[in-house]
């Protein structure tokens, strides 16, 4: 079965996006209290000092969801989430660097 | 209907032990693992794997699987349930499951969801997190993760593109139904390598009156003849003359929004990198544009050329191998 939608506009999953405590255990389908306890292991950056105030980006809100799919699927605990996802970033960065590098000497060298 | 040998898949014999079959999902699912993997067919391989664990660590779905598969074995490959066959696992009509079944194979319902509403399901997060009561139950759909192909063209100016998606609804009964959904989608600019973006409501279907998911886009762009991209800041090597970076020049460059003036200082060398503000894709801040001079040596072909040259040799006392040594 094929159905047509109407054109959607995408948005930049950035910093700019903010959400509430309140949102991101929408967004999540979790209780506050795991939200407070990515915070505190640092999976997740808030802004603001306290949970009532909290602010969570677009960046935060899909790290989130992604930590959770790990914790269910591996069983990984919170300090391990940590690791695991920071160790994920560094990859992520060390690729795009050397695919950016790899391009620039190839061009280099025509 | 294939049908799936869930040992094989898990890569264990048939009489495993539980804390084998276990440790053999863990092994498997860091290696499967979408979010830890960027091949493209993790994600069918984690599903496989997924079914074949949610039934093999459930001693009463294992043993039910187990005469099935004695009889499938025997129908060459192609599996049909036996008549009359129905579930006696508490799986069909609403127990939990950890993983998303939804997705599971058609082999999978054929044998444990024969014949009954489906109301196992699951989020990412509390199973019971979204229960509203009794036995009602409201799940925030799964989100989709898809990758978009995108030119650095259509980085920098924006552009709306049709995306067909694989995807499931659930219809009264609570049955997944495999749908096939087109989008056109507009691509906002200033995207670049490995951003996401994303369409709010697009990604699975939510259950009980719960929010759809959300649609991700992880954003991967082509390479480009001329520019290489680094975040949102894009790189040229460019060419130019000995003299045009002996003397400093103004040149003409170009950019992703049209071509500039870029001023060479003298005595430039090779490598040097200069800033263009604000020319790179578009943001808040915008990306730069970076260039870098590549002193490019015309050809010696004539005795003109030739005798330019020995007069440099002569002239100019130079030697740019002192730092070496030798």
């Amino acid at each position: 079965m094929t159905k047509e939608i109407e054109a959607f506009t995408a948005e930049i999953v950035d910093e700019a996006t903010q959400y509430g405590l309140k949102d991101i255990c929408e967004v999540c389908g979790v209780h506050a209290e795991r939200v407070v306890e990515m915070v505190e292991a640092g999976i997740i950056q808030a802004r603001g000092d306290k949970p009532t105030s909290w602010r969570f980006s677009a960046v935060s809100v899909m790290r989130s969801r992604r930590a959770l799919r790990l914790q269910r699927d591996l069983e990984i605990n919170a300090p391990g989430l940590a690791v695991t996802l920071e160790l994920l970033d560094e990859v992520e960065s060390l690729r795009a660097q050397v695919h950016s590098l790899t391009q620039q000497l190839e061009k280099l060298q025509r | 209907m294939q049908f799936k040998d869930y040992y094989e898949i898990m890569g264990v014999p048939e009489d495993a032990a539980p804390d084998d079959i276990k440790k053999a999902y863990r092994t498997l699912a860091r290696k499967h693992h979408p979010d830890l993997n960027k091949d493209k067919d993790t994600g069918e391989k984690f599903k496989e794997l997924g079914e074949a664990y949610e039934v093999l660590k459930d001693p009463a779905k294992r043993e039910e699987y187990d005469q099935l598969r004695k009889y499938g074995a025997s129908a060459g490959g192609e599996f049909k349930p036996p008549p009359g066959w129905q579930s006696g696992a508490d799986f069909s009509d609403g127990g939990y499951t950890t993983a998303d079944t939804a997705d599971f194979s058609d082999f999978f319902d054929s044998i444990f969801r024969h014949g009954t509403a489906r109301k196992s399901y699951s989020t990412g997060g509390d199973r019971t997190g979204a229960r509203s009561g009794g036995s009602t139950f409201a799940v925030r759909g799964e989100d989709a993760h898809y990758r978009i192909s995108v030119t650095l063209a259509e980085a920098y100016e924006g552009s709306t593109r049709a995306i067909s998606l694989q995807t499931h609804r659930y219809d009264g009964e609570g049955h997944p139904v495999p749908e096939t959904k087109t989008l056109n989608v507009k691509i906002p600019k200033g995207v670049t390598q490995g951003q996401n973006i994303r369409l709010r409501g697009q990604g699975g279907a939510g259950f009980g009156g719960a929010p759809n998911g959300d649609l991700y886009m992880e954003v991967d762009l082509q390479p480009h003849a001329l520019y290489t991209v680094e975040g949102r800041d894009v790189i040229l090597v460019l060419p130019v003359t000995p003299w045009e970076a002996a003397l400093g020049s103004s040149v003409k460059v170009p950019t992703l929004g049209g071509a500039v003036n870029l001023t060479i200082p003298p005595n430039a060398q090779s490598g040097r990198k200069m800033r263009l503000k604000g020319r790179g894709l578009p943001g808040t801040p915008p990306g730069d544009q970076y260039v870098v001079l590549q002193i490019t040596l015309p050809p010696v072909d004539s005795a003109e050329d030739r005798a330019l040259m020995e007069t440099m040799a002569k002239q100019m006392a130079f030697n740019p191998r002192t730092t070496l040594g030798v």
